[in-house]
Formats: structure tokens, sequence, C-alpha cells
């Protein structure tokens, strides 16, 4: 007896699309994986550049701060800087200024760490740490600037 | 009794054949798989381009201020680095002044038609673009020095995303 069947049951069909699917999704994924890390690759970039050209402005401090201070400096999501206020901040810079020790004076610690305050696609950490540098600085006001 | 098997085989050859409604739907279902695939394959290249192209940009960016900046770092010496007006395209370039061998030479690095070019020089010689080479791909190079603060302040941009800005500060005075 010959077959009369020929071409695709909707079952065939209903498979390939689903194999289909599992493959866009796995396509896409690998993507946004990509993705993700061009941004991480970016984002330190741009950490490294805010970070040095920080401590290259802090080469002109004069004074010591008494014990320590620290402060933050918000980004947006292209890098730019913007306050607290702003809803789409992004990135942060930490920074804490202290004497580097009582003996070891007119030098001071200078720590610096990025962090991206949103998670990136896929991921679930809230703060990310971009970049992390610790620099001894000199203090001009010891010293003396043409020194 | 021959009409009624007459009338079973008919509805028998029925069934073994498609409807028109059967043959439509298979169509559309293919229809599907194959605008499915496209769009797909589509959205695949476009995305692949449009991550390799930034890709591609953000390399030229690094390479570009990587350069300048190590420039500048090597030549740190007193009397050393110069930003002044090209003589070619108008735009602040770097100088730096070399003494090899016993000669003067200064080594121009400055922007023209997309690139960041270097040129090494006689002093006192123009800087054209026949004895430059290029760096890197780049649709702006600014630099500015400030004197009183003995700062350089670099900028390499590409269109389209946030030019790589650098501050460097100059240890010989």
């Amino acid at each position: 007896m010959k077959s009369n069947k020929k071409g695709f049951t909707l079952i065939e069909m209903v498979i390939a699309i689903g194999i289909l699917a599992v493959l866009a999704v796995g396509i896409m994924r690998l993507f946004l994986t990509s993705q993700v890390s061009h941004q991480k690759a970016v984002d330190l970039d741009y950490a490294v550049l805010e970070t040095n050209a920080l401590i290259e402005r802090f080469q002109d401090i004069k004074g010591s701060p008494g014990n320590g201070s620290s402060f933050t400096i918000y980004y947006n999501d292209k890098w730019e800087r913007t306050n607290i206020i702003e809803s789409n901040i992004q990135y942060a810079i930490y920074g804490d200024l202290a004497k580097l020790s009582d003996d070891k004076a007119g030098l001071l610690h200078l720590d610096l760490r990025v962090v991206r305050l949103k998670p990136y696609i896929l991921e679930k950490n809230g703060e990310n740490e971009i970049y992390k540098i610790s620099v001894i600085i000199e203090d001009l006001s010891y010293w003396g600037e043409d020194k | 009794m021959k009409e009624v098997r007459n009338n079973i085989y008919i509805s028998l050859r029925k069934e073994n054949g498609r409807t028109f409604i059967e043959t439509l739907s298979v169509l559309l279902i293919l229809i599907l798989l194959g605008v499915g695939c496209f769009s797909l394959s589509m959205s695949t290249f476009g995305a692949y381009q449009r991550l390799n192209d930034s890709k591609e940009k953000n390399t030229e960016l690094r390479v570009a201020n990587s350069f300048v900046m190590n420039k500048i770092r090597q030549n740190d010496i007193k009397g050393s680095l110069d930003v002044k007006s090209h003589p070619i395209t108008g735009n602040n370039a770097l100088v730096i002044y070399e003494n090899i061998n016993g000669e003067e030479y200064e080594t121009w690095i400055f922007h023209n038609s997309g690139y960041l070019m270097e040129a090494l020089v006689l002093k006192n010689e123009e800087p054209s673009i026949d004895v430059s080479q290029t760096i890197a791909k780049v649709d702006s190079f600014q630099i500015d020095y400030n004197i009183i603060d003995h700062m350089i302040f670099t900028s390499v941009g590409i269109n389209g995303i946030k030019p790589y800005n650098s501050v460097i500060k100059i240890r010989a005075k």
C-alpha cells in the first residue's frame, strides 16, 4: 500500500518552531553576555580615566585633612558627572583621603573605589565594583610647591 | 447495497487527502517559520555588527589615548613638552622636543582627516602630512596645556560614544 503522507504534520512543525525558539533564546543570551562583557570593558576604561584624572588633580593638594576625609562623585549612565538628586545615577567613585601616618608627615593616602550602582543585564548584584586603586600623594603645604 | 459501498469508498478517499484549510494552515506555519528564521538571522547579524562596531571604536580610542598619555609621560622632562597650533591643520598639537645624536628633532602629534597622526621632523621643519604616520582612527583630538597648574588636558573622541578625557600633571617644571 502506498502512503500518501508527504510534507510535515502539525506536531513536526511545532517541534521545529520549538527548536528554533530554543536556539533563538540561546543566541540572544550569547549576545547579551557579549554585550555585558563589552559594557564592563568600557566601564573599566572610563573608571581608570576618571580615577587617573582625580589622582593627577590631587597632586596639587595643599593641606592635609584632619582625621581623614571622604568624598563621593556620582556619574550618570554616560559617565557624565551628576549630583545625588538626579535619578539616573549609574556610577560612583568613593574616595578616602588621610594622612599616611604621623611619622611620615607630608604624605597622604588616597583610596579610590569605582562602583556601578545598578546591576548589569542578566546579573543580580546591586553594586558592582569596577576598579579600585590606592596611591600615596604628597601634601604640597608640607613640601612646598617648588620642592 | 452497492450505493452504500460507493459512498463509503468516496468518504475514505476524502479522508486520505487534504482539505484546503489544512494546506493553508501548513503554508502559514511554514511562512511563520521562514519569517522567524529570517528575522532571527537579520537581528543576530545587526546585533553582532553593532557590538563589533562599538568594540572597534573603543579599541581605537583606547589606543589613541594610551599613545598620547605614554608620549607625555615618557617625555616629561623640562622643556621637552609643548602644545602648539599645527601649521597645516590649525588645531592644537602636542610637540615633543628631542635631541637625537646631537640633532634637534620635533615630534608632532596631531589630528588630521579622521586620524591621529605623528610626525618626526627636524627642528623648525614643517610637519607635513606626507611625513606623518597614522596612529589611530579617531574623529577628534583636543589638547590644552595649562601652564599655571602644569596640567595637560587631552580628549580623543569618535562620533557616537563619549570621548576619552584625560588629565596629566607635568612633573618637570
